[in-house]
């Protein structure tokens, strides 16, 4: 057998540069269309009080298809992690609900996901938050994920966080972050490959995460699941029961609290703020409530330095913020989630407050006279 | 370094890019040299020095064959030398560990320390070659290396350093000798080709198999006749595209730089006898060791007897060398007893001229299945349990994935079309691009698990 004969034997495929060139093209066509044609899910977007279910919070996809959604159909989005999302509560019993409910007309969006941390949070509006450009957003803090080195992502060495992929992976990593180079790779590249984020809806939506080979070996007799889904998945109640944090015995707890000018995740936090104001969005912040019950003396005190430097940040950036003391303890079900009872107050609080009254009426002067109408009813 | 990971890609660009700019010059093969002890060195640099000692072993023997009278005295020597280690490192631990259980049965207490050494990934195929090297230079059908870098980049190339194929040096140093050629468009399209392909069999169809044959191999105790017989059936396809991929990235890899390396497969599972099947399975081995081995032995020269005996001897050795365990040897034992039995049967004109060929192309492809129980096996007694229960034991649901199944009946289906008169549709322009932009496509979709290594890089 001559070198050119058995370059081709053995179910080889030879192509010329030309036919590369159909193939490549062919391939990258159908990269594009395949997550056009297929059908599209998200038909629960529409109900009343929709938020991601939890199984999907690291379907960016559905993240992104979520935030153009909210786009067309509400007037302005609340961001941040399992606290906007409502941990405790049911859709009905969060803090997007009981603002558009005294509102009355559904203005906000819920657009939290569990475990956003602000590093993550960095990376989720800057590679999929495109669509919210220009449109008034509330952008949640939670203390929380500055409580210790190791929530604040500042420790070396190695740790699991939520959602590695969000964060940055080359230059200005999280400390206990050391991807291997494939998937950092793989990570990035999903960032600017629609395709690979619709992979992973796929797998994340129909196959509970498995990839499909690893699926097949539970399934063997089909390829496609007979139910599954994101309409399928119910985001309405959030199965944690609604119970406040001294019944399920969470002791006062000494956290050291990282300052922000130490802070990773505060950094984060700015660069969030400053992507969005880049982006010509109405910045709205609101810190906490944090569960300052649920802190010691020593720790409560180190907390309210962090928030005096994080206040002194926003005021000097002309952000306006609303930083609320803590809800009463019974009105916590752990260090920094409210109960559905404190979601409402929580509105009713930031719906008093001057500096979200002002901000709303800036973008929404129909809601703010609407607003101030109310009051003298009351 | 996987041939499918981040780290070869940026490697393998690296080294391509660097090689256009450096293959007129005098250091094309310093370049080549160089990736190739990085490539190798990638896992444990100190590994490096067994593939140098190994080089500098055959140089020298290579220039003393040809020189002294002791021509053969050499030889012995160049060959001892460069197998020791693969004894040392590949079977120690096996011979021990065998010397162990003789002395336990004679009742003897003292029981020799087994080694535990890490076998370093490609020895058994590097060495090989290099063996083959020093024998040519013996039989004169190479001229000796006068260049240690040249012969060097021969043995170390990295394409086909970790599995394969065992290139010979009459075919390979010539590429090298003046200088290498300057790769051209052409050669990077083909290489690509081959690639893709390579890519494909390994992860979207070798990995795939692996799981459902891992999960019942690891624990053939717990599954019926019916699953163990499927999980071989799976086997047979995962090594052969596992290794038959390895060979193509390897095959594409070398192309793109300008050079072509041995065909390693040809449709094996069509083969319609066990000598077919050697000639189309790993044909690098096999004809390295009829060449190297069989022949010396005596071949087919002296009789049936000893042609058979020869055989035996030849398959034994050559199941040995896939890796130091009793299944091993039992594995390449029924594969001499298969060439007994179709050399025989080939004999005969019924069998010749009555029996269809897809008739015979099915029961060597059942014999090798069988056979490949003993590979996949982790010992001998897992081997026999399977054996004992996929012929007598219930049959339940093998639960095998249809989409595994189907994939598998796809590609032999391709390849009996590819061996037939209606190949030409085959090789029609838009159904390779279909191919390929569908191949490249499945790998997006389905790639992103963990690799899985190649199943030869353990021998």
């Amino acid at each position: 057998m001559t070198p050119e004969e058995s370059l081709h034997s053995s179910n080889s495929i030879r192509l010329s540069w030309r036919e590369w060139g159909w193939a490549a093209l062919a391939a990258v066509s159908a990269l594009y269309l395949v997550p056009a044609i297929l059908p599209a899910a998200g038909v629960r977007m529409s109900r009343p009080d929709y938020r991601l279910p939890t199984e999907l919070s690291s379907d960016y996809w559905m993240f992104q298809r979520w935030a153009r959604y909210s786009r067309g159909h509400h007037r302005a989005v609340v961001l941040g992690d399992s606290v906007v999302w409502g941990q405790y509560a049911a859709s009905d019993g969060t803090l997007t609900h009981c603002l558009n409910s005294l509102l009355g007309a559904p203005v906000f969006a819920n657009l939290g996901v569990d475990g956003l941390h602000p590093a993550a949070m960095a990376g989720m509006v800057r590679h999929y938050g495109g669509a919210l450009h220009g449109l008034p957003v509330i952008v949640h803090l939670n203390p929380l994920w500055m409580m210790s080195d190791e929530q604040d992502l500042r420790k070396r060495g190695e740790a699991r966080f939520n959602h590695p992929k969000l964060v940055a992976q080359f230059l200005d990593r999280p400390g206990p972050y050391h991807p291997s180079l494939g998937e950092a790779g793989e990570a990035v590249l999903e960032r600017y490959v629609p395709f690979l984020r619709w992979r992973e809806h796929i797998k994340i939506a129909y196959y509970g995460g498995m990839p499909l080979q690893e699926w097949s070996l539970d399934n063997p007799y089909t390829l496609l699941p007979d139910d599954g889904g994101p309409d399928a998945l119910s985001s309405d109640d959030s199965g944690s029961p609604p119970v406040d944090w001294v019944q399920r015995g969470i002791r006062p707890q000494d956290a050291p609290w990282v300052a922000p000018a130490d802070s990773y995740q505060w950094r984060c936090f700015t660069a969030v703020i400053d992507l969005l104001r880049s982006r010509g969005n109405r910045v709205f912040v609101l810190v906490g409530p944090f569960n300052t019950h649920a802190l010691t003396e020593a720790s409560r005190h180190r907390y309210r330095a962090v928030l005096a430097a994080m206040a002194e940040w926003l005021e000097r950036e002309r952000i306006p913020y609303y930083a609320p003391e803590a809800l009463p303890s019974e009105l916590y079900a752990d260090a920094s989630h409210p109960l559905a009872e404190g979601y409402r107050k929580l509105a009713e609080q930031l719906l008093e407050s001057p500096s979200f009254l002002t901000w709303m009426g800036a973008w929404a002067p129909d809601l703010r006279a609407a607003k101030d109408t109310q009051e003298p009813s009351r | 370094m996987l041939f499918h990971s981040w780290q070869f890609a940026a490697f393998g660009i690296t080294v391509y890019l660097v090689y256009l700019l450096l293959c007129r010059t005098r250091f094309a093969l310093h370049w080549l040299l160089a990736a190739s002890l990085f490539f190798y060195g990638w896992v444990n640099p100190a590994f490096v020095l067994l593939l140098l000692y190994v080089v500098v072993v055959n140089f020298g023997a290579g220039l003393m064959i040809e020189r002294s009278p002791r021509r053969k005295l050499w030889l012995a020597g160049a060959i001892v030398a460069t197998l020791a280690p693969l004894g040392m490192y590949k079977y120690s631990a096996f011979a021990t560990g065998s010397l162990n259980v003789v002395l336990a049965r004679l009742g003897w207490r003292a029981a020799v320390k087994v080694p535990s050494l890490l076998l370093p990934a490609g020895l058994s195929f590097f060495t090989f070659g290099a063996v083959g090297y020093a024998i040519d230079c013996y039989r004169r059908t190479v001229k000796p290396e006068r260049s240690i870098v040249r012969l060097a980049t021969f043995i170390a190339f990295f394409p086909k350093l970790l599995a394969g194929p065992i290139e010979r040096a009459s075919h390979f140093l010539g590429q090298l000798s003046p200088r290498p050629k300057r790769p051209t468009g052409a050669d990077l399209a083909d290489g690509l080709s081959l690639f893709v392909v390579g890519l494909f069999k390994k992860v979207a169809i070798a990995d795939y198999l692996s799981l459902y044959v891992d999960k019942v191999y690891s624990y053939p105790a717990g599954f019926d006749g019916l699953t163990l017989a499927a999980a071989t059936f799976a086997f047979a396809w995962e090594i052969y595209f596992d290794f038959s991929g390895y060979t193509d990235m390897a095959r594409g890899v070398a192309r793109a730089l300008g050079f072509d390396i041995a065909l390693n497969f040809n449709n094996p599972y069509l083969a319609t006898g066990l000598g077919d099947f050697w000639n189309r399975w790993h044909i690098s081995l096999s004809s390295w060791f009829k060449d190297y081995f069989y022949i010396p032995l005596g071949g087919n020269r002296k009789g049936k007897l000893n042609t058979y005996r020869n055989m035996l001897v030849t398959m034994v050795v050559s199941g040995l060398w896939h890796g130091a365990a009793w299944t091993f040897v039992i594995w390449g034992f029924l594969h001499a007893i298969g060439r007994f039995i179709t050399r025989e049967m080939e004999r005969t004109r019924f069998y010749r001229d009555r029996v269809p060929t897809l008739a015979k192309q099915f029961w060597v492809f059942g014999f090798v299945t069988f056979a490949w129980i003993f590979f996949r096996a982790s010992t001998f007694s897992d081997a026999l349990l399977i054996v004992k229960r996929i012929f007598s034991a219930g049959v339940a649901d093998p639960r095998l994935p249809i989409a595994m199944l189907g994939l598998c009946l796809i590609i032999w289906g391709y390849q009996f079309w590819y061996e037939s008169r209606a190949r030409r549709v085959l090789e029609w322009a838009p159904v390779k691009v279909g191919a390929t932009a569908y191949m490249m496509v499945h790998l997006i979709l389905f790639a992103g698990g963990a690799s899985q290594p190649f199943v030869y890089l353990q021998f």
